[in-house]
């Protein structure tokens, strides 16, 4: 059950309506918000719940004999038996079959054939968030930064709340478990204003993100070899726009359903496409999981301390895990890799405050590395290197002619406007609207409704949910 | 109550419910089909003293027979989808009924047909259907009239990505349970304002497509395949089998500028072949049926070399009109192919 799907249109109205009734007693609220989320996940594939459960049985002791423990090296010992749990099975189902393809390139010369090995398990959907949700947890508590939750059930809620449970942002243990053990932030002001972000979730991922994909940036890059160098260069804007809007529209409805349960949810994007270098973009881009390496393994692998190459191979071997965390494949690691130079390189960048850069500057910065993080999304999408090749060779012909359909370029153009215009005026127009009448505000979603049925090509899923 | 915004919901609710039974009700007033208020269409009724199914024990659009059958009954099976269904139209003017009329005059035998069309169904459900029924009601012959919604499958599967397996019986028969899954998706692309909706604003967008003018060469090889499987089926019932070439309203003098509601309706209902790649598949399906049939030594019926392109014989692209389904049911008769039994 995805969240562009008729099936949650559904499960969303019944949940807030059955909801009312067990909001305001917390026992019977975490019951059900356990029972709706995983009702939620199994919608998917009923058997991986069992990942779920056993992820949180595991950490929720593991926490425990954690916090009751005084000795430090048994404390590193139940850290590292939730990594080795956590990571192995992560690495089992996602990157298994990847480091054997990868061995089998090195064993088939001396005639070995490793394929055997070879699973044909799905990969859980949501396993890379969910994964890296309860490792901060434990991690943490190792830290001693949090306290342990005592309470099974919230602790199962903190690791499958359905908003976020498939593709984010990545909670924090400290950030969420506190909510659960409060009311509920349930105001009408609160409700409007998720409502306000789930259609404008929807509306990126339909209309903006689906679109782009459909109209051109799938064919494109499915075939970049019968494009011109324009329509090339076109498919890689699309693509770079169309990632941000499935990416930040799946953020919005996840922020905006948590909100309508009464909870908060961490910010995970923040205009990316406006970032002056490429530090700046990682403050603005999938922010959950940037804070999330940042403080779990960067700085476990050192940090900023030491000398400035141990500093760059810390950043650059950072950024490669992050890569891979997308999924096992050589264009992750690549797309990661280049991620990694490029942050080396704007380590030593302007310090000069931002109200102080002339406008100009601004706009060259933002230009230069908007196509710095475009080119990225090439190394990201590619699904060959034959195929890399071609669109490289392809962008440098130099060819304008088109046969990209003009809707394309409209679709592509009102995003990018929609992107670099001033927030505080976007803001002001939907402070507008969510103070008309009720009825009002159900007109204009009845009317939303209805175009994203008729702009529906198919129900594509989220990128991100294949993470 | 939540929240007094909880009010919101329900005005959606009620705003989409008020416009969907609006919808219904004009769609009733105009002869569809709809949920709410039935089917005028239905009620028409036929001009002939016989009883129609279908009914729980009598899957067909025909006249109801018992399964037993004597040395007298000549029992056509006649596979085909809408175009053979064709629920817009009495049962008695549809091409099946027509043509059992026509060879009864041509035999002593009490002609049968069995008329196990159903909308929406592709070569794949006429072999599950010819497997599950066949052996029940004993089809001296089998026909099969079928080919747009394996085009339409095959462009999801083979253009839209939805796998790319050729060989996989698990795939395969995963696809044939979401054609017969009623989920709630279901339920709610029923609805008149889906439909509305999915024919006024979906094709617009989707002729800004790059559309696609072939299903490609593993499609073509998949159609062969299933068209073998077909015949198989029905040998082992021991039926005759007779194929069909498919037939089109408009044809490839319209590449340049095909009709724009023939389009739209194309589009409605798949949305990676365009009106070129329609006709060129078709066409070249067309020679893959004829192909097997003189390969397998089966009999033909070539629908498509005297209907297609002549598009007042066609509601839309692949659609009979009652002049239609009367020149299909003759030519079928005529050509002779239907009626193999000696006196």
């Amino acid at each position: 059950m995805s969240f562009n799907s008729i099936e949650f249109f559904i499960f969303l109205p019944l949940v807030l309506l059955l909801y009312t009734f067990v909001y305001k007693r917390e026992n019977f609220r975490d019951y059900f918000l356990l029972f709706v989320s995983y009702f939620f996940y199994m919608s998917w594939n009923w058997m991986y719940a069992g990942l779920i459960l056993a992820s949180t049985i595991v950490d929720f002791f593991i926490g425990k004999s954690m916090y009751e423990e005084d000795n430090q090296k048994k404390r590193k010992r139940l850290l590292v038996m939730s990594l080795v749990f956590n990571l192995g099975m992560l690495g089992v189902f996602k990157y298994f079959n990847f480091f054997i393809d990868t061995a089998q390139m090195f064993t088939s010369y001396y005639g070995y054939d490793l394929s055997f090995l070879k699973h044909e398990l799905l990969l859980p959907v949501g396993i890379s968030f969910y994964t890296f949700q309860t490792l901060s947890y434990t991690i943490d508590l190792y830290r001693k930064h949090i306290d342990r939750e005592k309470d099974f059930v919230k602790f199962a809620v903190f690791v499958s709340f359905f908003p976020q449970l498939v593709a984010g942002p990545i909670v924090r243990a400290s950030e969420f478990l506190p909510q659960l053990h409060r009311n509920p932030n349930i105001s009408n002001e609160r409700f409007s204003n998720g409502l306000l972000l789930i259609f404008r979730g929807l509306f990126k991922k339909i209309v903006i993100a689906d679109l782009l994909a459909s109209l051109a940036v799938d064919d494109v890059f499915a075939n970049p070899g019968l494009f011109s160098s324009y329509d090339l260069l076109l498919a890689l804007y699309g693509y770079t726009f169309q990632i941000y809007n499935d990416f930040s529209g799946y953020t919005d409805i996840a922020i905006g359903v948590a909100m309508l349960l009464g909870f908060d949810l961490t910010k995970n994007f923040n205009r990316p496409y406006l970032a002056q270098n490429m530090r700046e973009f990682w403050t603005r881009w999938h922010i959950s999981l940037s804070t999330w390496l940042r403080d779990y393994l960067y700085i476990s692998l050192g940090g900023n301390r030491g000398k400035a190459w141990k500093v760059k191979f810390n950043l650059m071997l950072t950024m490669v895990l992050g890569g891979l965390w997308h999924g096992a494949a050589l264009n992750f690691i690549m797309w990661g890799a280049w991620h990694g130079v490029l942050l080396m390189l704007s380590r030593g960048s302007s310090k000069i405050p931002d109200h102080e850069v002339p406008f100009y500057r601004v706009f060259l910065n933002r230009f230069f590395c908007f196509h710095l993080i475009a080119f990225s999304w090439l190394l990201f999408r590619i699904d060959s290197y034959e195929n890399l090749e071609t669109y490289l060779i392809g962008l440098s012909k130099l060819s304008s002619t088109t046969i990209i359909h003009p809707l394309f370029l409209i679709i592509l153009g009102l995003t990018a406007f929609s992107h670099f215009y001033p927030q505080k005026l976007l803001d002001k127009a939907l402070g507008k609207f969510l103070v008309l009448p009720d009825i009002i505000q159900a007109g204009v979603y009845s009317g939303l409704l209805i175009l994203f049925i008729g702009f529906s090509i198919g129900a594509p899923q989220f990128i991100y949910f294949q993470f | 109550m939540l929240t007094s915004k909880f009010k919101i919901i329900i005005y959606i609710a009620i705003i989409l419910t008020v416009l969907e039974v609006a919808l219904e009700y004009r769609a009733y007033k105009k002869g569809w089909d709809t949920s709410l208020f039935g089917f005028k269409q239905r009620e028409i009724s036929t001009s002939t003293q016989s009883i129609f199914g279908p009914t729980e024990s009598f899957p067909f659009r025909s006249p109801i027979v018992p399964p037993e059958k004597n040395n007298k009954i000549y029992r056509i099976w006649l596979s085909s989808s809408s175009y053979g269904e064709d629920v817009y139209i009495p049962a008695d003017k549809i091409f099946a009924y027509l043509l059992g009329k026509g060879i009864s005059k041509q035999t002593s035998h009490e002609v049968q047909v069995l008329n196990a069309s159903k909308a929406g169904f592709t070569i794949k459900n006429n072999i599950k259907d010819l497997k599950e029924n066949g052996e029940k009601w004993k089809p001296d012959v089998v026909v099969l009239y079928q080919m747009s919604n394996d085009i339409t499958e095959f462009s999801k599967r083979f253009l839209g990505g939805l796998n790319t397996t050729t060989d996989s019986n698990e795939i395969q028969n995963k696809l044939i349970d979401v054609q017969y899954k009623k989920s709630v998706t279901k339920i709610f692309e029923n609805t008149t304002l889906y439909s509305n909706v999915k024919s006024i604003i979906t094709p617009k967008i989707t002729k800004a497509r790059l559309l696609s003018e072939t299903n490609g060469k593993d499609a073509e090889k998949e159609f062969r395949v299933r068209v073998n499987e077909f015949i198989e089926v029905a040998k082992k019932l021991g039926a005759r089998v007779v194929l069909c070439t498919f037939s089109i309203s408009y044809d490839e003098q319209y590449f340049e500028n095909p009709p724009s509601n023939i389009v739209n309706n194309l589009l409605r209902f798949n949305r990676y072949l365009s009106y070129k790649g329609w006709v060129e598949t078709v066409k070249s399906y067309n020679n893959i049926i004829r192909e097997i049939a003189i390969e397998k030594n089966i009999g033909l019926i070539d629908i498509s070399k005297m209907l297609t392109g002549k598009h007042k014989y066609f509601r839309d692209f692949i659609h009979f009109t009652s002049d239609g389904h009367n020149l299909v049911s003759s030519y079928m008769v005529k050509s002779g192919q239907l009626l193999t039994i000696k006196e």
